[in-house]
Formats: structure tokens, C-alpha cells, sequence
């Protein structure tokens, strides 16, 4: 079969590869932007390296889960090749802000691996699970915190396409179905694949957000030797009654944290971390009002990282995140005042639900310059979004365990149908066009109700799309793969033609 | 060995969810409750006035209509349900009680909701949500308790006025645990080496048990106990190994005269359905309640693999290790729905230690609700027996 | 007079200085040869870690 060949707009990028020959020109004004944005992220990148170029280079050549973040200058502009205008320089802001925060974790996971050497460290880390909110460790200001999971292969492989199976053939080899949710046996194969770094003072575990992720603790402790504790929360959120059990869960990781690392709970430090969550909740409450504007200049797939950090890895422990929020909030409000179209492709307007994969996290930048498909919404992002108590000791604590039984993914595949069914309130909140439905094959939560929801998106004539993905292994469903079921929907359901026929089938398999 | 009198008699009682016996206690004003899981305790559902039916789907072949709902990549389980559902087959209820335990079987539950199934035949049918702990810390005990009483008891007793007082639990647990001493007395006979009992036969009567009406399965259950007494087993034992059988949901019968037809005899059931845990008596100590015992019961003997703490994690393979040294057990089968997450990792893990750090041989089976093909799993438990039978070989042991 | 031509030379080579600077950078900006870099780098890496022995067990 002759290899396809690239045309028009993907001409700049090598065949088979994500890697462009020479930069987009953007105008003169545009390009000027982006080159000083940069720049700006080239000194964040060297970052890394000028912490402790030792301990990274022995990273570099020891965990496969580091190398693909030499990647992350492509990542950031595969994410913004979409931007213009305000758009971009929103776009850049908030990949900055994601870079360095990167930069700082990895710096941090660097700095307290004791598979390195001996450091004062890795026995002030406490280390949280994916999707269980650092935000306690605001009332611990000795401590740090690290968030086990997405950086050894989610975010991995949003740099590099091809880092997440590498861990997932590990744990299939030792007998996990592949149908399992890939994320969660990523980890698992890092565990037992020795790619843990030593560190930690004490572990966190999660139940969030699924019955894959209650599994694979179990399989992560048994190689990470640090004492851990199950930070669990209800199932069933919204049922009052299971307030004062997610609280004791909440007391109970807190006295465990005491008791591993020597520190005392400062609740004058935990209530200061409580007001920057607060205050990012309410940056992004007003964001969302904006959304709601043709004139939204926020391109989907910094939004989408941004509130995932934000909740995940910040929840009011990065002061920075506020600020950068306030900035874009400004920038957001200009444009939609003064209605300045910097998405001006836009035919539809979508919301988008599901996990996205990880792999392919720059779907919405494709769909956007091929099809005109803004993604102005996404229903992750609706995870927990109410604030917290500023001042009331048990208030607070309610605050947290809901901060967990909220978290992204679990709203809304837990404690009920009518949770994941917000989809469709959802749209008619951001005045969307259609939805798009990353339909990861191994998450049961949303597999088990697809028959519901196309139903009533019949009903209500939304025009539905699923997307097809395997989270963080593309050999199942290459980006192709992914893209060609989308165009099979804008053709047929959608009668539409593509803005950029030369984006409609093209083969980025190889590299990042 | 002579067959056991009401053998077929529990065959034809499982080939239909509403079999004689539940058409029988409906006409005595019954209510019928359904439930899939463990953590919804069978006691709250034998209350007076009422009868436990414990979900499962005979004959239900083709899942066409449950796979639109929750498409292909689900637990079959969960789907046959649903599609019985949806063809009538639960429409006797009155309720049922679900647990968001697994996600794939509660949202099978959800649909009864979303698409109003039984309502039309009876609108004072409710499902009802109970939310389980994860570990079993006593804060989580005390909330396990909470959840039963709001969402089980509370709900039967509004909607329907069933007795729900500490004295008709009391009353509820005494008949339920005469059943679990007539099945246990029961199932030690397989605790013999050569005993009167198949695991076939043995896995028939725990489903009777837990599918049929309670006051009109256990005449029966009490006369197989004392056939069993005199029953005269073969000269030499049928089997060539005994197993464990552990694992997630199995109501299939069939599945056990599999092994069985490969030479292992299934020698203890500890599966979701088995009576390993589920058939053990419930202790009011000194100062419960009724439901404080019957909350604390149901956590200390739930070996789930949700469970997350490290005294349940690692409890549940000494759980399986203690099973087999009181069974004699040479091996463990640990069987998986496909696309069962808790099950496949908890799998995934006994066969990576039961072996090398509790000395106990095990083999991995992922299986369907409906087993197809049956030639492929027999050649692995074949294999399995092969296996199990050299290494007895090698430590001098024979047979039986 | 003759420092202020001096001073002035300095002042041009730098400005040269900086124009071939910054022309370089914008070479590299423009030839994506940052990306470039970190790609073969990648690879190296890649190789390592694949070879790495590591205790890999349960």
C-alpha cells in the first residue's frame, strides 16, 4: 500500500510524524507573538535540566516515563496551532503556566528520589493519587505534595503518543485484560516494572474515579513501601447521608499524614490554601459565563488542561494559577465586550464529554481547523465547583471529601445516571451546536449508558458523535482512526465539507 | 452414586426466575425483593412479609437490546439482567435493592429506572441505592449501617409497611441462619475425601437457597441434608484434585460440572453467589442491635475485592489459603465475568501469589455469562488437573 | 574623537553581534530545530531506558 503523503497544510510536517519540518506562519503579528511565548517556554523547559542536571540525566536514562518530556515544546504547539489573535496569546499563557508546573513536579519527583541518593525530600513528599485533590497538604506548609500517576503516563503520553503501552504491555504480560481502563494498569505496569521513583514520606490512596482505580492501589503498594491509606470517598455523593463517613475518611488521612511525617495540621496555612481554591473556582465560574459568548476566545485543549491542573494538582497550593486565570479572565472579557472574533472558523459550537485520550490530546485542535468544530465546553471541566469553607473547621473538611467525590471523571460517572445525563443541560448552558463523546472502550462508567444517551440526544436532535479511543494506546485506535470517525460524521450526519481537506486523512502514527 | 431426589427438581427451579416456588409465595401476598450483590445482606430482604430473589438470567441468549443500552465492552451479567429486564422477566418485583458497588451491575440496576421497567405492572416498584464503604474501619461500619436503614429498610417500610423494627430483624435473623446451618452442614460434606456430594450438586442447592422463597425452599433443603446422611458415595472417589473455586459472579451450575467433567472436584465455593461467604450465622453480641450485627456481619465477611485496606487485601488470599487447608484443596480456579474490573485484577493478583507466597496452586479463567466455548475452557482445566495431579505425584500423595 | 569611533565600532559589532543571534534564534524558531533536537534526543533515550536492566516483578 503506497504510503500516504502529506498535502496542503500537514506539507510542513514530516510523514508519519507530528514533527514539522518549519514553523506555521501565523502573520506578522502573530508570529511575533508566538515566537516571544516561545521562547519564554524554552527558558521554562531548561528549567528541568538547570535544577539538577545530574539527577536528570540519571532520569533521562533510567525512567522510560521522562524521555517524552523532551517532547513537551512540540505537545505545547500541537495544542495552540488552532490560535490567533487573543486565542493565542491565551493559548501560550496557559501552556506556560502548564509547563512550569510540569517543570516544578518533575523537578520535585527529581529532587526526592532516593533511587538517586539520599535527599531531605522524599521524606517531606506526600504522595495523593490521581484525582485526589492535594489541597490538605496546604494545612501541611513543611510538606510537599506529589501526584502519583499522571506523570508517568498520562501526561507521558500526552507528549509522546507511544509512552502509556509501553507500561500497559507490562501489566497485560502479567495477566491484566486489555479491556481494562488503561490508566489505571498504566501505573501498574510502572510499579512492577520498577519506574516508581523512590520517594514519600506516606501514600494516598483513591477510589476516584472508578472500580479500575479502587484495583490498581493495592498492585502500586506492594512496590512503593511507603506507609499509605485509603482516602476514600461515597459512591453516592449526593446522598446526604454519607456526609459524615466521607468527612472521617477526610480526618483519617490527615491524622495518618501527622503520624508518617512528625508535622501538625496548621489550619490557619489549610484556610489561606482554601481561599486561592476559592477564588480559582470563582475565576473559572466567570469563565464559564463568558463561554457562553460566540465571542469566547479560549482555544478547548489549554482550557481542558488548565482546569485538570487546577483541580488536581493545584486546588489552591499554586498561587500562580489564580493569576494566570485572572489574566486570561481580562483577556476573556475584552474580547467578548468588544466582540472580537479570534475563533473565526467556528461553524459549530460543541461540548465535549468523556475522558479524552491521552494520545491524541490535541483532538480539539484538529477538529477545529479541519472542520470549524470549537470546542467551548467540556464536561470534565464541570467537576467540583463549589467553594469552600473559609473559616468553619467541619465545613471545610465537607468541603475536601466533596472536592474528592467531585473529581474530574467521578461527578459525573458516579452516584447516579443523572449525573453523566448533565451532559445535555450542559449543552443547552454553552449554546452548543453539537456533542462529542470521547468514548474511551475500556471506561464502563459511560460505556453502560450509551444507549441512554443517544436516545435522548435523538430525541432532542443534538447531534451526537462518539469517538472511539483506547486513553493511552493508540495501536487499538491510531489518531486516524479517530479522526476518520468524526469525518464519517461530519460528512454524513453533519452534510458538511472540511475547511482544510488536506487535515481530513493523513498518517501521524510514527512519532509524537 | 444414587441422585440426589430433588436434583432435578432445583434444576427446574433455576431455569426460570420466576419458578413455582416464587409463583407460590406471590400468591401468599409475598413481597418479591431483587438484589445482585453481597453487600445488600440477604437477612434484610427475609423480613416477614417478604422474599429474597437473588438476580440472575436463565435463558437469555441474545443481549441485542441490553448491548444498545450498555454496549458490547460491558460485564455480560450486567447486560443479560438488564435484557430480562426489559423482556418482562423481573416484572414480578416489588423492588430492588442495588449497591453502587460495581459499576457496571449498578448501572444494569440504573435502567430499571431510566426506562421504567416494572413500574407499569406495579407502580409502588422502587429501586433503591445503597452506598458501601470501601474499608472496614468502625466509621465505616457505622455508615454501612446508615445506608441499610435509610435505603433498604426504611424505603420497605414506607412503601410497603414491612415490620422493620429490631424485633422482626431479630426474628429474620434466626430463620436465616437455620438456612445457613442446614446449607453449611450441607456443604462440609465436601469437606470429605470421599463424600456424598458433588460441587455440582452442591452449587444447585446454594442457589435454590438464595433464589427461591426462603420458608418453601427449606423442607426441601432439609430432606437433601438428611438424604445426605445415608447417601452411600462410589467406592473410590470420582475426583483425581480438589479445588477452590473463587472468583466473581457465577450462577451457572454449568460451569462447576465443567471442572468437575475435567476431574477437579469443586470442593468450596467462594465466588459471588457461593456460599463462601454467605451462608455463615449472624452473631448479635452483647449490646447490638439487630442491625448493628447485621452491618458488621456483612463487612467482616465480604470478600470483595473492592475492599481497599490492607487487612482485607491481603486477608482475602489467607481467606482462600485457610478455605483450602479445611477443604483439602490441592489448587484454586479463580474464575472473572470478562470485563469484570475488580475481579480481573483481584485474578490477576491470586495468580501471582497464591503460588509463590501461599504454596497454594492457581489457575486464571476469564469467562462469559454464557459459556460458549466450553471445549477451550475444558483443555485448561484439563491442563489444570494435569498440572495439579504431578504435583501431588511429586510430594508422594494420592488420590482422594 | 578617535574613542568615540572606537565606541562606536564596539556599539555596531554588538548590534551585529546581536543580529546574528538573534537571527539564529529565529532560525531556530522558524526550522522547528529545537523540536528537532529533542526528538533525536528522545530516541537516544528511548534506547537506553529500553535496555535498562530494571527488578522487575510483581
Amino acid at each position: 500500500m503506497a504510503e500516504k503523503k502529506n498535502f496542503g497544510s500537514r506539507k510542513r510536517f514530516y510523514n508519519g510524524y507530528e514533527l514539522a519540518r518549519y514553523r506555521k506562519w501565523k502573520g506578522f503579528k502573530d508570529s511575533w507573538v508566538d515566537f516571544k511565548e516561545w521562547l519564554k517556554e524554552k527558558k521554562i523547559s531548561g528549567e528541568l535540566l538547570k535544577a539538577d542536571p545530574v539527577r536528570a540525566f540519571k532520569a533521562l536514562t533510567y525512567y522510560h516515563w521522562m524521555a517524552p518530556y523532551l517532547g513537551s515544546g512540540s505537545m505545547v504547539d500541537r495544542t495552540i496551532d488552532d490560535a490567533h489573535g487573543e486565542a493565542l496569546l491565551i493559548a501560550h499563557k496557559y501552556m506556560q503556566f502548564l509547563l512550569k508546573s510540569n517543570v516544578e513536579a518533575l523537578i520535585k519527583i527529581l529532587k526526592s528520589d532516593e533511587r538517586f541518593g539520599e535527599n531531605e525530600y522524599s521524606k517531606k513528599t506526600v504522595i495523593f493519587e490521581q484525582d485526589a485533590s492535594p489541597i490538605l497538604i496546604g494545612g501541611f506548609p513543611n510538606l510537599q505534595n506529589a501526584v502519583e500517576e499522571p506523570y508517568f503516563h498520562i501526561l507521558a503520553t500526552a507528549n509522546d503518543q507511544h509512552a502509556g503501552h509501553y507500561f500497559t504491555d507490562i501489566i497485560d504480560s502479567y495477566g491484566l485484560p486489555s479491556d481494562s481502563c488503561r490508566n489505571s494498569s498504566a501505573i501498574c505496569g510502572v510499579a512492577i516494572d520498577d519506574q516508581l521513583p523512590y520517594y514519600g514520606a506516606c501514600l494516598i490512596t483513591s477510589n476516584a474515579p472508578c472500580d479500575s482505580s479502587v484495583m490498581n492501589s493495592s498492585i502500586v503498594e506492594r512496590r512503593l513501601k511507603v506507609p499509605s491509606i485509603q482516602g476514600c470517598t461515597p459512591m453516592r455523593w449526593k446522598d446526604e447521608d454519607t456526609r459524615e463517613y466521607a468527612v472521617a475518611h477526610v480526618k483519617e488521612v490527615i491524622k495518618f499524614i501527622e503520624d508518617c511525617t512528625g508535622e501538625t495540621f496548621d489550619w490557619d496555612a489549610f484556610f489561606e490554601t482554601v481561599r486561592q481554591y476559592n477564588e480559582e473556582t470563582r475565576i473559572q465560574h466567570e469563565l464559564w459565563e463568558l463561554a457562553k459568548s460566540p465571542y469566547y476566545p479560549v482555544p478547548s485543549v489549554p482550557n481542558l488542561l488548565y482546569r485538570s491542573f487546577q483541580l488536581s494538582f493545584s486546588s489552591g497550593l499554586n498561587k500562580e494559577c489564580a493569576k494566570i486565570g485572572r489574566e486570561m479572565l481580562e483577556i476573556c472579557e475584552k474580547c467578548v465586550r468588544e466582540k472580537i472574533n479570534v475563533r473565526p472558523k467556528t461553524r459549530y459550537r460543541t461540548l465535549v464529554c468523556g475522558a479524552p485520550s491521552s494520545y491524541y490530546m490535541h483532538f480539539s485542535t484538529w477538529m477545529y481547523e479541519c472542520w470549524g468544530v470549537n470546542t467551548v465546553a467540556v464536561l470534565n471541566n464541570m467537576s467540583h465547583h463549589e467553594f469552600i469553607s473559609e473559616d468553619d473547621k467541619e465545613e471545610a473538611l465537607w468541603g475536601v471529601a466533596q472536592l474528592w467525590e467531585q473529581a474530574i471523571m467521578r461527578r459525573h460517572l458516579v452516584g447516579g445516571y443523572e449525573n453523566l445525563l448533565e451532559m445535555f443541560e450542559e449543552y443547552e448552558r454553552f449554546n452548543c451546536d453539537m456533542i462529542v463523546f470521547y468514548d474511551d472502550i475500556t471506561c464502563k462508567g459511560s460505556k453502560s449508558m450509551t444507549g441512554m444517551i443517544q436516545d435522548i440526544a435523538n430525541e432532542r436532535n443534538i447531534p451526537l458523535v462518539w469517538i472511539s479511543h483506547d486513553l493511552i494506546d493508540p495501536r487499538a485506535i491510531p489518531r486516524n482512526e479517530m479522526r476518520k470517525q468524526f469525518n464519517d460524521f461530519m460528512f454524513s450526519v453533519m452534510n458538511e465539507k472540511p475547511l482544510d481537506e488536506s487535515l481530513l486523512d493523513f498518517d501521524d502514527s510514527k512519532g509524537w | 452414586m444414587r441422585d440426589l431426589r430433588y436434583r432435578v427438581y432445583f434444576e427446574n427451579l433455576l431455569e426460570e426466575v420466576k419458578n413455582e416456588l416464587v409463583d407460590k409465595a406471590l400468591e401468599d401476598g409475598k413481597l418479591a425483593l431483587g438484589y445482585s450483590c453481597y453487600y445488600i445482606p440477604e437477612v434484610l430482604m427475609n423480613l416477614d412479609g417478604c422474599f429474597s430473589v437473588r438476580l440472575r438470567a436463565p435463558g437469555v441468549a441474545d443481549t441485542a437490546i441490553a448491548t444498545y443500552y450498555m454496549s458490547e465492552k460491558t460485564c455480560m451479567y450486567s447486560r443479560s439482567i438488564l435484557e430480562l429486564a426489559i423482556e418482562g422477566g423481573y416484572n414480578f418485583f416489588s423492588a430492588l435493592l442495588s449497591t453502587e458497588t460495581c459499576g457496571m451491575m449498578h448501572r444494569s440496576h440504573e435502567h430499571f429506572e431510566m426506562l421504567d421497567l416494572v413500574k407499569e405492572q406495579n407502580e409502588k416498584f422502587f429501586v433503591s441505592h445503597v452506598d458501601a464503604p470501601f474499608v472496614t474501619k468502625d466509621y465505616a461500619v457505622k455508615h454501612y449501617e446508615k445506608q441499610l436503614k435509610k435505603h433498604v429498610l426504611d424505603r420497605l417500610n414506607e412503601v410497603y409497611g414491612v415490620d422493620v423494627s429490631d424485633e422482626a430483624l431479630r426474628k429474620a435473623i434466626e430463620k436465616h441462619n437455620e438456612l445457613c446451618r442446614i446449607v453449611t452442614e450441607i456443604g462440609n460434606y465436601r469437606k470429605l475425601s470421599n463424600p456424598p456430594l458433588t460441587g455440582y450438586e452442591f452449587h444447585l442447592i446454594e442457589l435454590v437457597s438464595e433464589c427461591c422463597p426462603h420458608d418453601l425452599i427449606m423442607p426441601y433443603l432439609k430432606e437433601t441434608l438428611e438424604e445426605l446422611k445415608t447417601r452411600v458415595a462410589d467406592k473410590d472417589p470420582w475426583y483425581r484434585v480438589r479445588v477452590v473455586l473463587a472468583g466473581g459472579e457465577n450462577d451457572d451450575p454449568d460451569f462447576t460440572k465443567l471442572i468437575e467433567d475435567s476431574g477437579a472436584f469443586v470442593v468450596a465455593d467462594r465466588y459471588c453467589f457461593g456460599s463462601l461467604p454467605g451462608r455463615e450465622e449472624i452473631e448479635i453480641r452483647d449490646g447490638e442491635t439487630a442491625l448493628n450485627a447485621i452491618a458488621r456481619h456483612y463487612i467482616d465477611t465480604n470478600e470483595c475485592p473492592r475492599f481497599m485496606n490492607p487487612e482485607k487485601v491481603h486477608g482475602r488470599k489467607q481467606y482462600l489459603k485457610k478455605l483450602a487447608e479445611d477443604y483439602n484443596a490441592d489448587g484454586l480456579i479463580v474464575q472473572q465475568m470478562k470485563f469484570c474490573e475488580y475481579w480481573e485484577y483481584e485474578r490477576m493478583y491470586c495468580q501471582q501469589v497464591m503460588e509463590s507466597d501461599y504454596g497454594l496452586p492457581c489457575m486464571g479463567i476469564e469467562k462469559e455469562y454464557i459459556n460458549t466455548s466450553t471445549g477451550q475452557l475444558r483443555t485448561r482445566f484439563q491442563a489444570f488437573v494435569e498440572a495439579l495431579e504431578l504435583k501431588k505425584t511429586e510430594r508422594g500423595e494420592q488420590h482422594g | 574623537m578617535g574613542i568615540l569611533i572606537i565606541i562606536l565600532k564596539i556599539i555596531a559589532c554588538l548590534i551585529a553581534l546581536a543580529a546574528f543571534v538573534f537571527a539564529l534564534i529565529q532560525a531556530v524558531y522558524w526550522l522547528n530545530i529545537d523540536n528537532k533536537i529533542m526528538f533525536l534526543l528522545y530516541k537516544i533515550f528511548n534506547r537506553i531506558t529500553d535496555r535498562v536492566p530494571r527488578d522487575r516483578r510483581f
